[in-house]
């Protein structure tokens, strides 16, 4: 069965590629390495350390005066289509705006895994993840997947869901995430009065865990797969009544 | 039948889009939780390193993907301010002003606000900044003329309803924002 190329609107709200690595070399100097290998299409910056939340509900009272130093600066390099985080042991790639695409996104993380591989630092590639978010404001879940959710009592019909489910599908592990009718609000314009919209979302990662290579062409393959095992799990959920409203195109 | 063990390497975490209404923020407003134009999404032991737990309310979790871009797109808005305007600040360093902005632009971003901007003015860079009804404007001012910290000016606005302004160092600016839209913790990183 062929898979659409493109369906309009897309929906996806995230399309997180994840590449792990090790290396030889502390974290510190390859954030140098790296530096001098990416050319001038690509723009580096810092940003300060985000705080973890609060492992518990916090009383307001009691936080007023928590001021934390926390020293140092995660690094980002992006250019005019997507941004990546570089963090010790991983690439996470993600689109500088909206999704641009797999056709547009995908040279752009190759490119990026190029220069990396380049620099001969990288001991191994060891775990790819693919995650793709999307949204459907307004629509039941049943609505746009081929999917119900009823337990011991049928006749109780739920107003909002949330269902989870790990599973093995070809050669990638996968963690699937479904919500429905989750309120949003949304406020339309500035000063317009707030509107909660029921939203369902499908959050599919797929995950090829264990790997032992150090070649970008081996890397660049396990990720085109991971997205083909994405696609096919997508739109093999999805309700075909729904698809033809996507203006599917192959 | 016996219990079944719990497994020891599983973190619960509240499920996609959970919104924990123990705390709701202003509520003598009469203020409403919300997800404002995007859930929030659980960034948990799925993807990995960046976990986050939702824990705390809608703001634990701002979409971190989000807040990267609007850091950017604030950088770059910056930076070609800077260019159009090299006498800026007679004599300061670019790449101290850069990172001062980044300072006070990570501290605001913590709000995941909707929309916001960045101009730079006289000795000062402002910010708007709008999230649900709430528009906020900071402006960092940098030249110190006091103690040698950064000084900030802040006005909260909700349906042009004049709510908080508050004047002083960077850092206590930052924590009051922090006070009266985000209950929960905020790191605020003083320019070293």
């Amino acid at each position: 069965m062929s898979l659409p190329s493109k369906i309009t609107p897309d929906n996806i709200k995230e399309a997180i590629v994840e590449v792990r690595y090790d290396s030889n070399t502390t974290f510190e100097v390859l954030i140098g390495i790296f530096f001098q290998a990416f050319d001038d299409s690509w723009f580096y910056t810092t940003r300060p350390y985000q705080s973890k939340a609060s492992p518990l509900p916090t009383v307001r009272q009691n936080v007023s005066q928590e001021v934390t130093l926390r020293i140092g600066s995660e690094s980002l390099f992006y250019n005019g289509k997507i941004n990546i985080r570089v963090l010790p042991g991983s690439f996470v790639f993600s689109c500088l705006n909206e999704y641009i695409g797999w056709a547009a996104y995908r040279p752009e993380i190759e490119k990026a895994l190029r220069i990396v591989s380049s620099t001969g630092v990288i001991a191994n590639w060891s775990r790819v993840g693919l995650r793709y978010i999307s949204e459907y404001p307004g629509k039941d879940l049943k609505d746009c997947l081929k999917f119900s959710f009823s337990f011991g009592m049928p006749e109780i019909a739920s107003e909002t869901m949330a269902f989870r489910s790990e599973f093995n599908y070809k050669e990638v592990k996968v963690i699937l995430n479904l919500s429905s009718r989750v309120p949003v609000a949304i406020q339309p314009a500035p000063g317009a009065p707030i509107n909660i919209i029921p939203t369902s979302i499908t959050d599919i990662d797929v995950i090829r865990d264990g790997l032992r290579t150090n070649k970008v062409e081996d890397l660049l393959n396990i990720i085109e797969n991971c997205h083909e095992s994405e696609k096919e799990l997508y739109f093999g959920m999805i309700e075909e009544k729904f698809l033809t409203t996507l203006k599917p195109e192959y | 039948m016996p219990a079944t063990p719990a497994r020891p390497d599983v973190i619960l975490y509240y499920p996609i889009g959970y919104v924990d209404k123990r705390e709701p923020y202003r509520e003598s407003d009469g203020r409403i939780e919300t997800y404002s134009n995007s859930i929030t999404v659980c960034w948990d032991h799925n993807s990995g390193i960046y976990s986050e737990n939702p824990i705390g309310g809608t703001y634990a979790t701002p979409n971190p993907f989000n807040a990267n871009r609007q850091f950017i797109a604030l950088e770059k808005s910056f930076l070609k301010q800077l260019e159009q305007d090299p006498d800026f600040i007679q004599g300061a360093n670019p790449y101290v002003l850069r990172e001062k902005m980044k300072l006070s632009a990570n501290a605001i971003l913590a709000y995941a606000p909707d929309k916001i901007s960045l101009q730079l003015t006289e000795e000062s860079i402002f910010y708007t900044l709008i999230k649900d009804d709430i528009t906020l404007y900071l402006q960092h001012c940098l030249v110190d003329e006091l103690d040698g910290r950064d000084e900030a000016l802040i006005s909260i606005q909700r349906n042009n309803i004049n709510l908080f302004n508050y004047g002083g160092s960077l850092p206590e600016a930052i924590v009051h924002i922090k006070n009266f839209l985000i209950p929960q913790y905020n790191p605020v990183p003083e320019f070293a």
